[in-house]
């Protein structure tokens, strides 16, 4: 009587384990399978967002033409454009020159690749271009002229005052200083924007062209 | 650990593996074509708003706070036009006295369509008669008429022809006239020249 009472409880202790482990082997084999799924879930995301994300925001060698810390988009506001163009105009929320007729180049960075801060004093210098229109202007990291007594926020071949040998030299600084001087006063991150527009000639706008007569950036002082 | 490692990497899933990058170029392609169509306001609703159709507008001098776009740059004048073709054509006329001066014809999407500059050698006059794509035939032009190529680079010196018809790729656009600030002494003529651009409802002859 004893003794089967005995098995009986070994049994039934038997087969609450072998229950138990069931059970565990279905909840390791669930939290695998959610495991799986949520990788393959966070993988879909950052690898499909953040590619999107990287080509519209920063470009690539197919959408964008580099030298040193200036960037243009090659294909800016054309019929023929490629989507990352469209998407990165629909996000900064701009109507660009096209580059038809132009060529704009943004820098953010110093041509050492240090960002640009209004902390610091910077001196542009560039070589004129005599056969073609071109500007440099100062914006915020957001694309905002920077407000300053002297309302000024840009130079054009009009109105930059060129050196005797062809070379211009621009002053980014929140302190006045002799000859261009944009001021940057409390901006944060700067964006620099240096355009040049076409006469009709075909001779620059179609790209590398540009690249020789692009300012060098200088950090001075922080 | 490195053998557990070196285990897991040997059992990945490659079926799950090769649908996840699939996906990811899928959710890129995606992403990318629809981020135009969650932009809240482009910047062509954001001057066509403000505008009304079928008229130049000079818009003031851009300042800072009082910028119509972001990175438009304050190292020009600009009038605009926002024409819109559902009533019928729309002539325009400006003048490129100089290199510098733009002018640009952009869609609802951004892209721009025409566009011509200033040389040195001749002051460039633009007119032109704006009407929409299919409105061409009714209108009883000849599509040998049509001023076509106009956005290719070969024809940025052209001197456009009085009465030159542009067929466009919707009803509406925004034509841009960009005139660049050559300093003070100049500012007065510059605005003048800018005021003399024309846009308004074309007017046939026989009417």
């Amino acid at each position: 009587m004893l003794r089967s009472g005995v098995l009986r409880s070994r049994s039934a202790s038997n087969l609450m384990g072998f229950t138990l482990h069931r059970l565990k082997k279905r909840l390791a084999a669930i939290v695998a399978y959610t495991a799986d799924w949520a990788l393959f879930i966070g993988v879909v995301l950052i690898l499909g967002l953040g590619s999107s994300w990287y080509m519209v925001e920063r470009g690539s060698p197919l959408t964008t033409l580099t030298a040193g810390p200036w960037v243009s988009w090659v294909s800016a506001a054309r019929v023929d454009s490629d989507p990352y163009t469209r998407a990165h105009e629909a996000r900064l929320g701009i109507l660009p020159l096209s580059t038809e007729i132009a060529q704009t180049f943004i820098a953010r960075t110093d041509s050492e690749g240090r960002a640009l801060h209004s902390s610091c004093d910077y001196i542009v210098e560039g070589h004129e271009l005599p056969t073609h229109w071109w500007s440099l202007t100062v914006f915020d990291s957001q694309g905002r002229l920077i407000p300053n007594t002297l309302g000024r926020s840009a130079y054009t071949s009009d109105t930059m005052a060129i050196r005797g040998n062809g070379t211009f030299l621009a002053t980014l600084s929140r302190d006045a200083h002799p000859g261009n001087w944009l001021p940057i006063g409390g901006a944060g991150r700067l964006a620099l924007v240096f355009t040049v527009l076409d006469h009709g000639s075909r001779s620059l706008t179609q790209g590398e062209e540009v690249v020789p007569f692009l300012p060098a950036i200088t950090r001075k002082e922080c | 650990m490195l053998k557990k490692l070196w285990a897991r990497v040997t059992n990945i899933n490659v079926p799950l593996v090769a649908a996840a990058l699939f996906a990811s170029a899928i959710l890129h392609i995606l992403a990318t074509l629809a981020t135009p169509l969650f932009t809240p306001s482009s910047a062509y609703d954001r001057l066509a708003r403000a505008l009304t159709a079928n008229t130049m507008h000079l818009l003031p001098e851009v300042a800072p706070g009082a910028q119509p776009l972001p990175f438009l740059s304050s190292d020009a004048r600009y009038a605009v036009c926002h024409f819109d073709t559902s009533d019928g054509a729309v002539s325009l006329s400006a003048v490129l006295p100089e290199p510098g001066w733009m002018l640009a014809l952009y869609s609802p999407q951004g892209e721009a369509f025409f566009t011509s500059v200033g040389t040195p050698v001749r002051r460039t006059e633009v007119s032109l008669m704006i009407v929409p794509g299919e409105d061409i035939w009714r209108m009883g032009a000849r599509p040998t008429g049509l001023v076509t190529g106009l956005t290719s680079r070969g024809t940025l010196t052209t001197t456009v022809s009085r009465d030159s018809m542009l067929t466009i790729p919707a009803n509406e656009g925004i034509a841009v006239l960009r005139a660049p600030d050559q300093g003070e002494a100049y500012r007065n003529r510059t605005l003048a020249e800018l005021g003399r651009a024309v846009c308004r409802p074309h007017k046939s002859r026989t009417s």
